[in-house]
């Protein structure tokens, strides 16, 4: 099975950074959408099926974490997968981003191997 | 250890590990290009204030050449290499200078190019020499 994935980040780097290490996992990966905040993501998810969402918090329009809540509000997205790839360090917003049911948190800069292996973990 | 040289030590430390580049830390406020990219990412919190990076294109050209093999890079992807550089130092160096129990919102990268003669205060910032680039941090709080 391959696994739809979809990629937010406001940076084209970051976005190109993980698509080359989820390509060099060991995980089978269909198809690959990108966005650059979570508006776009948002409308993304309206169109197509994506089985896990890597994303950035810091990003214009809105952020990661709105997109989160936003997310969890409707029903078809309640149990979407997401990891966060962010600088975020504050504890109060990482326990928070937790209760929203965000599997993983991956702190920025990001070791491909590190992504690889929270891919496999999930999957 | 001052807390300059720690920063620095943090900020090379953040370098190596996003982009494998090696930098050593420079005493004092070094000679810079005539022309040099500002990046800038507001925060605000329990403090307000501004992470400040200088630095030239060729750094850029660096990061891009050792992520993603892009060994000619066009304005637009060194511009957006750069604020993700910065983006990188902001949220890690608020954190290693004010600890992961304050909350910081940061806004997006902003940039934009000045002549270096142009630049003030260039003793506040933390510089590093980076495979024959130029770094300069600074966390600058507003009053």
């Amino acid at each position: 099975m391959a696994y739809n994935v979809l990629l937010v980040d406001d940076s084209s780097l970051a976005r190109k950074v993980l698509r080359r290490a989820l390509i060099q996992s060991s995980v089978s990966i269909g198809q690959v959408y990108e966005a650059e905040n979570g508006k776009q993501a948002l409308e993304i998810l309206d169109n197509q099926w994506v089985d896990c969402v890597f994303l950035d918090i810091n990003m214009p329009v809105m952020t990661g974490i709105e997109f989160v809540e936003e997310a969890r509000k409707k029903d078809e997205l309640r149990d979407l997968k997401i990891i966060v790839v962010s600088t975020e360090g504050s504890e109060e917003r990482l326990a928070y981003l937790k209760k929203l049911g965000v599997l993983e948190i991956v702190r920025k800069p990001i070791a491909p191997e590190k992504l690889k292996t929270v891919f496999e973990k999930i999957f | 250890m001052t807390d300059s040289k720690n920063l620095q030590r943090e900020i090379a430390n953040l370098l190596s590990q996003f982009a494998f580049i090696i930098s050593e830390p420079i005493e004092g406020s070094p000679s810079l290009p005539e022309g040099i990219n500002v990046i800038q990412i507001d925060f605000s919190g329990p403090r307000s204030g501004a992470v400040l990076v200088l630095t030239d294109n060729e750094l850029g050209q660096k990061l891009l050449s050792n992520l993603i093999d892009l060994d000619k890079a066009n304005d637009t992807d060194i511009v957006d290499a750069l604020c993700e550089l910065g983006n990188i130092f902001a949220g890690n160096l608020l954190t290693h200078v004010y600890g992961s129990r304050q909350t910081y919102a940061l806004k997006p990268p902003s940039w934009y190019a000045i002549k270096s003669k142009d630049l003030k205060n260039l003793e506040e910032f933390n510089f590093l020499e980076c495979e024959g680039s130029i770094l300069g941090v600074r966390i600058y709080e507003y009053d």
